[in-house]
């Protein structure tokens, strides 16, 4: 049957447009996690947290991808689509194992310790403001907005590259590290870093999408 | 006996037409699911019947200048001739264009029979086809960058809303286009009677129904998969090229137009690699296929009648 309000609707709030809009739901739960993350909770407690956000994600990007492929949108933009979501995926995955890292092991040096905890804040905070940035970057309808949101993703992440190799200068000069320290440091370095190249990659694909669709 | 031949074997040739036709019009607006398949197939079988019934009388004047010959027999080998050039390049997956293919069976006959067709607007209708080709690449690549100047960028999803619905009258466009251009030259072709007319039009119903999905799925996966900006371009420039040819009564291919206007579009970008080898492939199967239908008809009606 005929449904003008259907096909009104289609019109107005198209396949793209929607599931743009319900995939701001990982970035969200992205903000939540970083919120985790800052907070004062033993680290058991977060990583629980955590991973019930990350498993909450995936399902999200299961209904996104379902949407994807069932049609609703523009053939061309369907490979696109399913990349952007798994880019927004990988930016929870990437707290996610940021997290187990943070709970498998305890430095016992009180300094490095220290050292370890404020570059990893500093660096959650990044992620925080990337992740914010790109909600406003997907909620924003301007184009040229969305061009300099993601000028100021590149730049948090260049920030969160520095921090990286702050962390790496750090351990390899630090005398008297055992392996096990050495190697967390490392691994957190990277773990905070692939947070940050996480969010780059989707606001890249997110400002390819948008391109494709209007030009 | 004859008599009968013509609605059936114009009932096959108007069928094929629309179902193949069909992506060309909606395919863009279906496979981008602004419309269902349903309500796409449904909007091209409105646009083909008015485009037949307000304009297609226009293509009366092409079919009496190039046919001087109303007889049952001949008119049965125009068809015979289409469909089976149509039904070869269809399963060679060659794009070919009914237009072309059923004015030179027509010639063919003409010639003959020992008639000449009116040769001013034979050569008129040539030179309009070379000429439309290319004005067709030229003007997608302006139009595109005019589309894309005026697109607003401040507000996207709105400018997105703006080219669907714009899609969607363009796309209805094209199959009045069609519907009066290539349908109306074939309609108008037969000779009058109520058994023709009735199988025109089930026809459009029956072939934009049951002949659409394999093209609607292939075109819609291989050839439309473009940009929204793109598909209103290609559509836009079809319907203006094919209009002008419809107002002056000549017959003209919607394919050709179509596949030069999606050239022109992609030669738009300066950053995309467009192979010419296909189209070149593409123009001169035309060539062939016309040249076969001409072969063909002058042949059988040579040995038959």
């Amino acid at each position: 049957m005929f449904k003008p309000r259907s096909v009104f609707n289609n019109l107005i709030s198209g396949g793209e447009e929607r599931i743009l809009t319900k995939s701001i739901k990982i970035l969200k739960i992205g903000v939540e996690a970083t919120s985790i993350l800052k907070s004062k909770d033993n680290i058991k407690v977060k990583l629980e947290k955590i991973r019930k956000l990350e498993k909450l994600s995936d399902n999200i990007v299961f209904e996104l991808s379902e949407m994807i492929t069932s049609g609703g949108v523009a053939p061309n933009l369907i490979d696109d689509l399913l990349e952007l979501i798994d880019k927004e995926d990988n930016v929870i995955d990437s707290l996610y194992n940021l997290t187990r890292e943070l709970a498998r092991y305890e430095i016992k040096e009180v300094d490095v310790k220290e050292k370890l905890n404020k570059n990893v804040e500093r660096s959650i905070s990044l992620a925080n403001s990337a992740i914010q940035t790109l909600i406003k970057m997907e909620t924003s309808k301007d184009l040229l907005k969305m061009g300099k949101y993601r000028e100021e993703i590149e730049e948090i992440e260049e920030n969160g590259d520095e921090i990286k190799d702050s962390l790496f200068d750090f351990a390899y000069n630090k005398n008297k590290i055992n392996f096990k320290t050495f190697y967390h440091i490392f691994e957190i370095a990277h773990l905070c870093d692939d947070v940050l190249d996480n969010c780059e990659d989707t606001a890249d694909s997110f400002i390819a999408i948008m391109n494709s669709i209007i030009s | 006996m004859l008599g009968i031949l013509v609605p059936i074997l114009a009932f096959i040739l108007i069928m094929l037409v629309s179902g193949n036709n069909l992506p060309a019009c909606t395919g863009s607006i279906i496979s981008s699911n602004i419309l269902s398949k349903k309500w796409g197939i449904t909007l091209a079988i409105i646009g083909y019947i008015s485009g037949l019934f307000i304009e297609g009388s226009l293509l009366g004047r092409g079919v009496h200048s190039l046919m001087p010959f109303t007889s049952n027999e001949l008119v049965i080998i125009a068809l015979l001739v289409s469909i089976i050039i149509f039904l070869i390049a269809h399963k060679l997956r060659v794009p070919q264009s009914l237009s072309i293919t059923f004015a030179f069976a027509i010639l063919g006959i003409t010639f003959a029979i020992g008639k000449q067709p009116n040769m001013i607007f034979t050569l008129s209708m040539i030179i309009f086809w070379i000429i439309a080709l290319l004005i067709a690449i030229p003007f997608s690549i302006f139009l595109m960058n005019k589309i894309k100047k005026h697109t607003n960028k401040r507000n996207v999803w709105n400018s997105i809303h703006i080219i669907k619905i714009s899609l969607i009258i363009v796309s209805f466009f094209v199959a009045f286009t069609l519907g009066a251009n290539t349908i109306g030259f074939i309609y108008y072709a037969l000779p009058s009677s109520i058994y023709n007319f009735v199988a025109v039009i089930i026809a459009i119903i029956v072939g934009g129904i049951l002949f659409s999905s394999g093209e609607l799925k292939r075109i819609g996966n291989e050839i439309i998969p473009m940009r929204y900006i793109n598909s209103l371009t290609t559509q836009l420039v079809s319907v203006i090229l094919v209009e002008g040819a419809t107002i002056f009564g000549i017959p003209i291919s919607n394919t050709q137009m179509f596949i030069a206007s999606v050239y022109g579009t992609g030669m738009g970008y300066k950053d995309r690699f467009i192979k010419k080898k296909p189209l070149m492939i593409i123009v001169s199967t035309w060539f062939i296929t016309a040249l076969v239908s001409f072969v063909l008809a002058f042949s059988l009606v040579y040995l038959l009648v």
